[in-house]
């Protein structure tokens, strides 16, 4: 049975294991959550959040635990034990960079002037030194850069890995609000994004009406 | 097995569950104190700007979360099968939205604090995935010694610091409301290893940077 992934009509926080399915050449199914069991049955909804993940003896939530797991399931966690510490560092960087995201969307409400400081402080490759709570976009171009292995188009070794599809997710959300200037200051990201999303069933998953248009649950970004 | 050095400041804070894994793994570690000009400017030993960051060996990595997952395969501490390592990742994701809860709380703000992500009666309100209760549930469910298994994984030692650091702001409140908690913390405290270094002076005093907490 395909997995099933129970969550609102919106990319948000399951687009990542949509695209870990994709790529590992399945396919999934899309419950819409029942807000009112989300925030009463604690056996399924342990922290009263989604998404929820179904997939024949696993029941989980947690995002990023999901996403563990699919990486388990499909061999996007690394071949070493060295490669599987660096999609966890990833990992826990696109989440910074994430937490300061959703930010911006939802309390600040994507404004000129909190996107403007959203800019400077987490994209602008000037200010990567700077205090920003290990969220910015230079640090993933670097490390991209950093893996000659990858040659521009993988995050850690060779091969795909799940940082490569959160990366990819975060530079997709980043690149419908800053789209010119994130062309100027990281080409590279742009190059790695259009890699991505040409994979084998990725590229198949992007052009499906499966990709739901909805990015985040308040119509922006 | 190489013997970790943990580069953090002098505070337990983001290194502490990192050096419980390693002591309750039968190891020992060596801490050094972090060049901050180089934790700001080295892109390669700190790829995002922050610390703790651990050198085992041939490994040197940053991101507390992603060290705990290392330290975790490297002393069986990760769940002893898919579905345990599901729950222990589960566990892990639910401590650290409590921990940045934590992190941004201000005297002030501590009967808000509470009532929002320890209070049992808020369990269904919006904390954002943080509520003691949540975590407390794992506990129960699987007899209350351990939260996963029946033996310890890192997903204990993250509970078990985040306990210890509320034990410190709300000692009353916690021992009334959640005695299964206080029962797990003084289980988890007396485990070989643990016991030895919590009675030691590598177990340092300050918890926090700003002398609080």
């Amino acid at each position: 049975m395909a997995p099933k992934i129970v969550y609102f009509p919106v990319r948000g926080r399951a687009e990542v294991m949509k695209l870990a399915i994709a790529y590992g050449g399945e396919d999934f199914e899309l419950e819409l959550v029942n807000y009112e069991d989300m925030k009463k049955d604690t056996d399924a909804y342990k922290f009263g959040q989604c998404p929820r993940l179904i997939d024949g003896d696993v029941d989980m939530v947690q995002s990023n635990a999901i996403c563990r797991y699919l990486a388990r399931k499909y061999g996007l966690y690394g071949k070493s034990d060295a490669e599987t510490n660096a999609v966890d560092e990833i990992l826990e960087g696109v989440e910074s960079l994430r937490t300061k995201y959703l930010t911006l969307v939802y309390q600040d409400k994507l404004a000129d002037e909190p996107k403007a400081a959203y800019w400077k402080t987490h994209c602008d490759p000037e200010s990567a030194a700077a205090r920003n709570g290990g969220a910015h976009l230079a640090y993933l171009s670097r490390l991209l850069k950093r893996n000659s292995a990858g040659g521009g188009k993988a995050l850690v070794g060779s091969d795909v890995t799940m940082a490569d599809l959160q990366v990819f997710d975060i530079v997709d959300l980043h690149a419908r609000i800053f789209g010119d200037e994130l062309k100027a200051a990281y080409p590279d990201l742009i190059a790695f994004h259009e890699h991505i999303a040409g994979l084998p069933g990725i590229k198949e998953y992007l052009a499906s009406p499966k990709r739901v248009a909805a990015v985040n649950g308040n119509n922006l970004g | 097995m190489s013997k970790p050095v943990i580069h953090y400041f002098p505070i337990r804070g983001r290194a502490e569950v990192l050096k419980l894994a390693i002591v309750a793994g039968g190891g020992d570690f060596d801490t050094v104190d972090v060049n901050y000009q180089e934790q700001k400017t080295n892109r390669s030993l700190y790829p995002f700007g922050q610390c703790p960051r651990l050198v085992d060996g041939d490994i040197d990595l940053v991101q507390s979360n992603s060290i705990a997952r290392y330290l975790a395969r490297k002393y069986s501490l990760q769940g002893k099968t898919e579905q345990e390592q599901c729950v222990v990742d589960m566990l892990m994701e639910g401590v650290e939205s409590l921990r940045v809860k934590y992190v941004n709380l201000e005297e002030a703000a501590k009967e808000v604090y509470w009532k929002t992500y320890f209070d049992k009666s808020t369990t269904e309100g919006r904390n954002g995935g943080a509520h003691m209760q949540y975590l407390v549930n794992f506990l129960t469910a699987n007899g209350g010694q351990f939260c996963v298994g029946d033996a310890l994984t890192i997903a204990d030692l993250c509970l078990w610091e985040i306990t210890d650091l509320h034990l410190r702001i709300f000692e009353e409140q916690l021992k009334e409301v959640y005695p299964e908690l206080i029962a797990f913390h003084e289980h988890i405290a007396g485990l070989p290893g643990i016991k030895e270094y919590l009675a030691s002076p590598k177990r340092l005093a300050a918890p926090n940077a700003n002398s609080l907490g």
